[in-house]
C-alpha cells in the first residue's frame, strides 16, 4: 500500500491537489490577487492625486517666475 | 415486566450485542469493544423480529435467506470408497441399471460381474442459500455507500448557495416523493408512485450530471491561475475569473449533493420493490459517471474545495467523497454472483485527526498502478457513460 503525502496550502494550510503549480490554494491565491490589486488602485489613486497636486504647484511657481 | 420468579412461561431471550470502535489516544490504534443492547433495546428488537409480516416487508432479502435455510432438501446419495470412486472415474466399474435404464445402487464390472453394494448417505442440501446471502451482501453494499451519499449530502447542504434552486428542488422533490410513496399502504398504488419517484429522481440527477460537467470544465479552465495572471485577468476582462471560479465551485457541491439525492432515490426505490439488480444498475451508472468525470481522483474534488474560502473550505467532505468514489466504483465493477468483498461491508470511518497521510487504496483491485496519480478503473461488463456535446 502506497502512502502520499498530502499537499497543504502555504497559507491556509487547507488541502491543495497534489499537481497545483502553485503552493497555495485557488482561493488564497485570489484574495492575495484582491489585496495587490487594491494596493495598485491605491497607489495609483495616491500618485494621480500627487501629479495633480506638483502640477498646480508647477503652474503656481512657474507663473510666479514668469512675471 | 414482572421478575423471573413470577414469571409462569421460562424463553430463552438472546442477547444483542453491538460493536464500537474506539481510538485509543495512548497506543494510537483503532480497538473493537462489543457491548449488549440495553434489555429494553433488545426486547423491542426481538419482539419485531417476532412478527414474521414485518420482517418480509422491512427485510425482504433477510426473510429470504431465513426461507431458503428453512427450504431444504433431502437426497440420498452414494457413499463409494475411494478405490471404487477411482475404478468409475476410470471407466472399469459401472452403476448397473435396472430395465428402464435408471441407477441402482449396485457396481458391477466390464463383464456383467457384481463387484460392490453402494451404500447410501443421507444430504440436506440449501439450493437457494448461496445466492440469497450474496442477495443480503448486495444489499448491505448498497445500504452502506447510501447512507454515505446522505451524510455527504447533508454536509454539502450546510455550505449551499442560493444558485440553480430548480435543478436541486427537482431532486429533492423525488427523494420527498420516494418517501411519501413508501408509506402507501396499498401495495399496486405503491409500487406505481416509488417508480414515478424513480423517474423523478433520474431525470433529476441527469440533469445536474451535465451541469456539474460544465462547472468541472470552467473550475478546471481557472485551475492553477498565480495572481499576476488574476490580476491581468481582471484588468483585461473586467469580471473577475476568480470569482466566477468561486461560484462555479459552490454550484459544483450542489450538483454533487443533487446527483447523491437522485442516486439515492433510484437506489432506494428499487431496493424498496426488492429489485436489486436494478439498484446496483443505478450504482453502476453513478460509477461511470464518477470515473468519466474523475472524481475518484482526489484532486478533482481537491480542486472545487480549492476555489472556496477558508471557511467554506469541507475537508470532510473531500474525504468521505474520496471513500464514497472507490466504494461504489469498486461495486460498479463486480459481476452478478461475484461476493461482496468485505471492506464494501464496514461503515466508512474517516480518517483519523493527525493522520496526514492517505492511502492510495490499493485493495481494490480495478485499480491500476500506485505510481501513477491519473488512475483509472477497469469496469468489468458495462457500457460507459458518454458525455453528449
Amino acid at each position: 500500500m502506497s502512502i502520499r503525502k498530502k499537499r497543504t496550502c502555504a497559507t491556509c494550510g487547507a488541502e491543495i491537489p497534489r499537481s497545483a503549480k502553485e503552493d497555495r490554494c485557488d482561493a488564497c491565491i485570489a484574495a492575495a490577487a484582491d489585496k495587490k490589486m487594491a494596493i495598485a488602485k491605491i497607489g495609483a489613486a495616491l500618485m494621480g492625486g500627487a501629479g495633480v497636486v506638483v502640477g498646480i504647484a508647477l503652474k503656481l511657481f512657474g507663473g510666479g517666475k514668469g512675471k | 415486566m414482572r421478575p423471573i420468579g413470577a414469571q409462569a412461561v421460562y424463553e430463552p431471550a438472546p442477547q444483542l450485542q453491538f460493536e464500537i470502535e474506539r481510538w485509543d489516544p495512548r497506543t494510537k490504534t483503532m480497538g473493537t469493544r462489543r457491548v449488549d443492547f440495553t434489555p429494553e433495546d433488545n426486547r423491542k428488537i426481538w419482539d419485531a423480529f417476532k412478527d414474521w409480516t414485518w420482517v418480509r416487508t422491512v427485510f425482504p432479502a433477510f426473510a429470504e435467506v431465513v426461507t431458503g435455510m428453512a427450504r431444504s432438501e433431502k437426497q440420498w446419495v452414494a457413499d463409494i470408497p475411494k478405490y471404487y470412486e477411482k475404478l468409475l472415474d476410470e471407466g472399469q466399474i459401472f452403476f448397473n441399471r435396472d430395465k428402464m435404464g435408471r441407477l441402482l445402487p449396485d457396481l458391477k464390472g466390464q463383464h456383467g460381474r457384481f463387484v460392490q453394494k453402494v451404500r447410501l448417505k443421507e444430504t440436506v442440501t440449501m439450493p437457494e442459500l448461496l445466492p440469497n446471502l450474496q442477495h443480503l451482501e448486495t444489499q448491505a453494499a448498497l445500504a452502506m455507500i447510501m447512507s454515505q451519499l446522505e451524510n455527504v449530502q447533508e454536509q454539502i447542504a450546510q455550505i449551499r448557495g442560493e444558485l440553480q434552486q430548480d435543478r436541486l428542488a427537482k431532486a429533492d422533490a423525488a427523494w420527498d416523493q420516494l418517501n411519501q410513496s413508501l408509506k402507501i399502504t396499498d401495495g399496486r398504488r405503491r409500487e406505481q408512485a416509488i417508480m414515478i419517484a424513480i423517474g423523478a429522481g433520474t431525470e433529476a440527477k441527469r440533469a445536474l450530471m451535465r451541469h456539474l460537467h460544465g462547472c468541472l470544465n470552467v473550475i478546471e479552465g481557472n485551475a492553477d491561475q498565480n495572481e499576476a495572471q488574476l490580476i491581468f485577468g481582471d484588468l483585461l476582462k473586467g469580471k473577475s475569473k476568480k470569482e466566477r471560479g468561486k461560484i462555479e465551485a459552490r454550484m459544483a457541491y450542489d450538483d454533487i449533493a443533487g446527483i447523491l439525492n437522485g442516486v439515492r432515490v433510484e437506489t432506494a426505490g428499487h431496493m424498496a420493490l426488492g429489485d436489486t439488480d436494478a439498484a446496483r444498475r443505478a450504482m453502476k451508472e453513478f460509477a461511470f459517471f464518477i470515473e468519466t468525470e474523475q472524481l475518484d481522483d482526489r484532486d478533482t474534488i481537491l480542486r472545487i474545495d480549492s476555489r472556496l474560502p477558508v471557511e467554506e473550505k469541507r475537508p470532510d467532505i473531500v474525504d468521505e467523497f474520496d471513500a464514497i468514489a472507490q466504494r461504489t466504483i469498486q461495486l460498479g465493477a463486480l459481476s452478478a454472483g461475484q461476493s461482496i468483498p468485505e471492506q464494501l461491508l464496514v461503515a466508512y470511518r474517516p480518517p483519523q485527526d493527525g493522520k496526514d497521510d492517505y492511502s492510495e487504496k490499493d485493495d481494490i483491485e480495478t485499480r491500476a498502478s500506485t505510481d501513477d496519480v491519473e488512475d483509472t478503473v477497469e469496469a468489468a461488463d458495462i457500457e460507459p457513460y458518454k458525455e453528449e456535446a
